[in-house]
């Protein structure tokens, strides 16, 4: 190498070092979001060894602990008549917050859910609080289930309505006219109100909700109670 | 708090901007590398009796974020065809990560943009790059030299304007 071409890549490094000094970046995260999430990756890979399912794992996981996510906001945690931290317990369907959902009743028969997703999905909080506001669901992780033929298009039926961000809507997610663009297969858009009308299910049907770890993503569906496939890859339509 | 724990805390205080400024760097999405960068921190916490060994701890987080990235993107791919709803893949602007000079390494061969990152943004020298990469330190300086070229003809003009001054 010869001296210009030293000097050139002295410049350059320089220069990379100033473009990557230059980002402007988030604030860190608190140090308890990251151990618990290393945490529940070590529960998880343990009840892998040990047999045991990654739900029930899961269902373990302590909604209560504050935790931060990508938007590295601290999310609240609270529930109005219904229980602390999000364990969904008791009766009632007063609205439940939890770090990882929050839903509410709309005291006209349909209730709205927002996902926020700064920490694991607790699949059995999550099922409970369904259950609580009358809402007919199965709730796994790590699986998808379907039923074939199918009760229908939840969205189209009016069992699930996306009709406005009420967050930032975030890097990536825009708003359309008529609400948010919901890919397909359905997954529940994050930071998004989500109305849930259970009125409009239909008969020996329910709302599935898929939860992927890895993902942190929430994919629904309708499908028959008593009838339906579960498999770790959603369903091509 | 135990000392690993300690350990933990001194070193993910000290190694998180600089670990989240080279995976965003070499991904160009803030908000991807924010969760990966997080998700290589929380691997490294259940791992620590491990990585505190590694010779260069920083260099394991970023690369099994960006791992844990490419991973994310196949599964993407591979099982959802689902539309860019909660992560982006274009929100560079505004954050910096829309600068040429980043966006040319973004460009460059797999493991030229490896060396860059491990050498340039997290300024290890070309030994410790090379036992990261499993690599001799000759193949490191290689790839350096070639990256280096890459990119001075990508910015040829804005380079040599620099130099003349």
């Amino acid at each position: 190498m010869n001296h210009d071409e030293q000097s050139n890549d002295s410049v350059l490094t320089r220069e990379l070092r100033d473009s990557l000094s230059g980002l402007d970046l988030p604030g860190r995260p608190p140090l308890a979001a990251i151990t618990t999430r290393g945490r529940a990756r070590q529960r998880r890979r343990l009840a892998a060894f040990g047999g045991l399912g990654v739900t029930g794992v899961a269902a373990g996981i302590a909604l209560a602990v504050g935790l931060t996510g990508a938007s590295g906001a601290v999310p609240a945690l609270s529930a109005g008549s219904g229980s602390a931290g999000g364990s969904a317990s008791g009766t009632g369907s007063g609205p439940i917050q939890t770090a990882a959902f929050t839903l509410t009743s709309n005291g006209n028969g349909t209730d709205t859910l927002t996902l926020s997703l700064t920490q694991m999905l607790d699949p059995a909080a999550f099922q409970q609080a369904l259950e609580r506001h009358g809402i007919p669901a199965l709730v796994k992780t790590g699986t998808f289930c379907w039923s074939s033929p199918s009760p229908g298009d939840p969205r189209r039926l009016g069992v699930v309505s996306v009709p406005l961000p009420v967050m930032s809507p975030g890097p990536g997610v825009t708003p359309v006219p008529g609400g948010m663009k919901v890919p397909s297969p359905d997954q529940l858009a994050v930071r998004t109100r989500t109305v849930i009308n259970p009125a409009k299910v239909p008969a020996g049907a329910e709302l599935f909700f898929g939860y992927t770890t890895e993902d942190r993503a929430v994919f629904f569906d309708l499908i028959s109670t008593h009838s339906y496939t579960c498999g770790r890859q959603p369903p091509r339509r | 708090m135990s000392q690993d724990n300690a350990e933990f805390a001194d070193f993910f205080a000290a190694s998180w901007d600089p670990c989240l400024r080279a995976v965003a760097a070499s991904t160009g999405n803030m908000t991807l590398a924010e969760d990966q960068t997080a998700e290589a921190f929380a691997r490294a916490w259940a791992s620590w009796h491990k990585v505190c060994h590694h010779p260069a701890p920083t260099a394991w987080v970023v690369r099994t974020a960006l791992n844990a990235g490419a991973s994310w993107w196949r599964r993407r791919s591979r099982e959802t065809p689902l539309a860019h709803h909660d992560v982006g893949t274009a929100d560079g602007a505004g954050t910096g990560l829309d600068a040429p000079l980043l966006a040319a390494v973004r460009r460059l061969p797999d493991r030229q943009r490896e060396v860059i990152v491990l050498r340039i943004f997290l300024d290890l020298d070309i030994d410790t790059t090379a036992r990261h990469l499993g690599i001799a330190p000759g193949t490191v300086r290689a790839h350096l030299s070639r990256a280096m070229t890459a990119l001075r003809s990508e910015l040829a003009p804005a380079s040599t304007t620099e130099i003349r001054r």
